[in-house]
């Protein structure tokens, strides 16, 4: 009778720990390694592997790739997620790094915004109501848009990453204190990230944000805070500009002290500028390189192919009389084009 | 009763791991199933003239079974189309940036990379166009704005600030902010601006055989033309006897084709060039054959 209880406990906890193997498959508990992969074969291109037990493209994107994000590339060779057991094929390195194809090439749409109100009505070109505002984050949310965020940018602008589709990156300039109250809520109800740049001598003021604010904003990981100048004035040259000691002059007070502004407030230095106007110049693009800023961005609309200027980085401003037509045409991330 | 329950779940445990084992197919088979499916996916993109997505299929196949004939002999077939095609519109490509046809070069450097996306020299030409397109329009819009800048800030009678804009080639914006300066002849440093301007877009109408402007902008340059200076007179002198044979080469072409057209010519000929004898000569003789064949127009109709 012992011997027979024995057995049965032996056989029962063999069995439940093989149950719990096979169902539980939890590999976020500590970082996964190539065991835990049912790796069929590898080559410097690909590894083909089977889909374990609530492992999905997401887990080989991060294991394979280092990144979750890019399972977006395994569904593109592979079709749609299937069952356990199905053979995948994960690209080591992107497949088409410019992601231009023969019908076209892909870009990535920057929506520029300014001000936001809670009314229905708008009172200036440059404002969005809060209706129209959710409305346009809510069409990305539910049509499966991939919003990047602006740092995302620079992987592809360095060839490190190819476009994904319905790609898309918001943005909003200046730092109004309606970022705050009417925006920033409505981004994180559908957890939309967003870059704001401000310009720091603005900070502070009546209608502006309070550095409090741009702090707590920031650390809400949902809305990054990059550098929009100093005082908002263009940086291409002026006729006040009367030389060009004065005009490297003015360059300097916009984008490096306004970036000694953001470190002592708010502890980081920017790496990515909004030119005032949309205005720039070579020699403001080479005074950004010198101070370590990555990407820089206009207000010129058009497309952002992997082969665009990443100092020259083309936005398009929504006004308040754009419709939903209008801003599904904005986010239209394909630029056909027959290259056979 | 005991027993009986620990059997029960037991048995439903040992149905349970048998089923999660029984529904997969082997590697091997699932492997065999993986690759047919990269096949029929290869060669449909073949068809469509996707070379490149049917290469990484192919490629594919090749990760899992290396000794796959089928999918070797693709790849390199592919490879090699690939590498002429590519090399050929890059080709293309640079030929047309040479000629200046960036627009085209962009299309061909793009039809490179969609054949082949590792194409370093067609990625770096093609960014280097964009670039170039995107600083040209940047330029374009602060000139505008700078002019703007000028008008609305009333400071359009700066002598460093026109100074600026005749470096730049603005001679008409220059031209224009003079209009609006009140006392302009009583600013010697500005006058001398607007001179130059009026002179310099002469010289480029000039070139352009656009003489007859070229003369509006000389003449206009008289009001402020420095004492002692009798280079713009020879100027005009020279613009006005080249504009006068020219109409006066014109009136000759056309005298046995169009009498009117002709006396026109050898008019504007001698308002140029008032002393232009042989051009006045003509005019008297088209004139009076003109006269002539009025006259006998006349004694038709009757």
């Amino acid at each position: 009778m012992k011997q027979k209880k024995r057995l049965f406990s032996t056989l029962s906890s063999m069995l439940i720990g093989c149950i719990f193997f096979v169902y539980s498959g939890d590999n976020t508990l500590q970082a996964a390694s190539s065991k835990d992969f049912n790796i069929l074969a590898k080559d410097s291109k690909f590894a083909i592997v089977r889909l374990k037990e609530t492992q999905s493209y997401s887990d080989l994107a991060d294991f394979f790739m280092g990144d979750a994000k890019s399972s977006w590339q395994i569904l593109e060779l592979n079709g749609p997620e299937g069952s356990t057991g199905q053979v995948v094929a994960v690209p080591l390195s992107p497949v088409n790094q410019g992601s231009i194809y023969t019908n076209g090439y892909r870009t990535i749409p920057i929506l520029c915004y300014h001000q936001f109100t809670a009314e229905d009505t708008t009172t200036q070109r440059l404002e969005v109501s809060a209706k129209e505002f959710d409305k346009q984050m809510q069409y990305l949310k539910s049509n499966d848009f991939t919003v990047l965020k602006f740092s995302d940018l620079e992987d592809i602008y360095d060839g490190r990453r190819p476009i994904p589709d319905k790609a898309v990156v918001i943005t909003i300039d200046d730092g109004y204190k309606s970022v705050y109250d009417v925006a920033f809520p409505i981004l994180q109800k559908y957890n939309i990230h967003s870059t704001l740049f401000a310009y720091t001598d603005f900070m502070g003021g009546s209608s502006a944000l309070s550095w409090q604010q741009l702090k707590s904003i920031r650390e809400s990981g949902i809305m990054d805070i990059q550098s929009h100048s100093k005082t908002h004035a263009s940086l291409s040259k002026l006729p006040s500009d009367t030389n060009n000691k004065e005009y490297n002059s003015r360059l300097h007070q916009e984008i490096e002290i306004s970036a000694r502004a953001f470190e002592k407030r708010l502890g980081f230095e920017p790496i990515y500028f909004a030119f005032p106007y949309g205005n720039s110049s070579d020699k403001a693009t080479d005074m950004l390189k010198k101070n370590n800023y990555k990407l820089a961005a206009t207000v010129t609309r058009g497309d952002n192919g992997t082969f665009v200027d990443p100092f020259l980085l083309h936005r398009t401003m929504i006004y308040d009389n754009h419709d939903m037509n209008q801003f599904k045409k904005f986010v239209t991330n394909f630029k056909a084009k027959n290259l056979k | 009763m005991m027993a009986i329950q620990y059997r029960t779940i037991l048995f439903a445990l040992v149905v349970m791991v048998l089923q999660a084992c029984s529904t997969l197919p082997s590697n091997q088979e699932a492997g065999a199933s993986f690759i047919e499916e990269h096949k029929a996916k290869a060669i449909t993109a073949q068809n469509n003239q996707q070379i490149a997505q049917a290469l990484i299929h192919w490629q594919i196949i090749v990760a899992l079974d290396p000794a796959d004939n089928q999918a070797n002999t693709a790849i390199k077939t592919l490879q090699a189309d690939i590498d002429t095609q590519s090399s050929s519109f890059y080709s293309k490509g640079r030929s047309s940036q040479r000629a200046g046809n960036e627009q085209q070069a962009k299309t061909w450097y793009l039809k490179t990379l969609s054949l082949d996306p590792s194409h370093e020299e067609a990625m770096t030409q093609l960014k280097s166009i964009q670039s170039k397109i995107d600083r040209k329009i940047q330029d374009a819009k602060s000139d505008k704005e700078n002019s703007a800048y000028l008008a609305k800030s009333g400071v359009n009678d700066n002598y460093e600030e026109w100074q600026i804009l005749l470096q730049k080639g603005q001679y008409q914006d220059i031209i224009d902010a003079a209009r609006d300066v009140q006392n302009l002849q009583s600013k010697p440093k500005l006058t001398e601006v607007v001179y130059i301007s009026h002179i310099k877009l002469a010289d480029l109408l000039i070139k352009k055989g656009q003489l007859e402007k070229a003369l509006i902008e000389l003449n206009s340059a008289k009001s402020f033309q420095p004492a002692g200076d009798t280079s713009l007179d020879k100027t005009i002198s020279i613009t006005n006897k080249t504009l006068g044979d020219r109409y006066y080469s014109e009136g000759t072409q056309l005298i046995k084709l169009d009498l009117d057209k002709a006396i026109a010519s050898f008019q504007k000929a001698l308002i140029y060039s008032p002393n232009n004898t042989q051009a006045q000569s003509q005019l008297d003789k088209a004139q009076k054959m003109q006269e002539n064949l009025k006259k006998i127009e006349r004694m038709n109709a009757k």
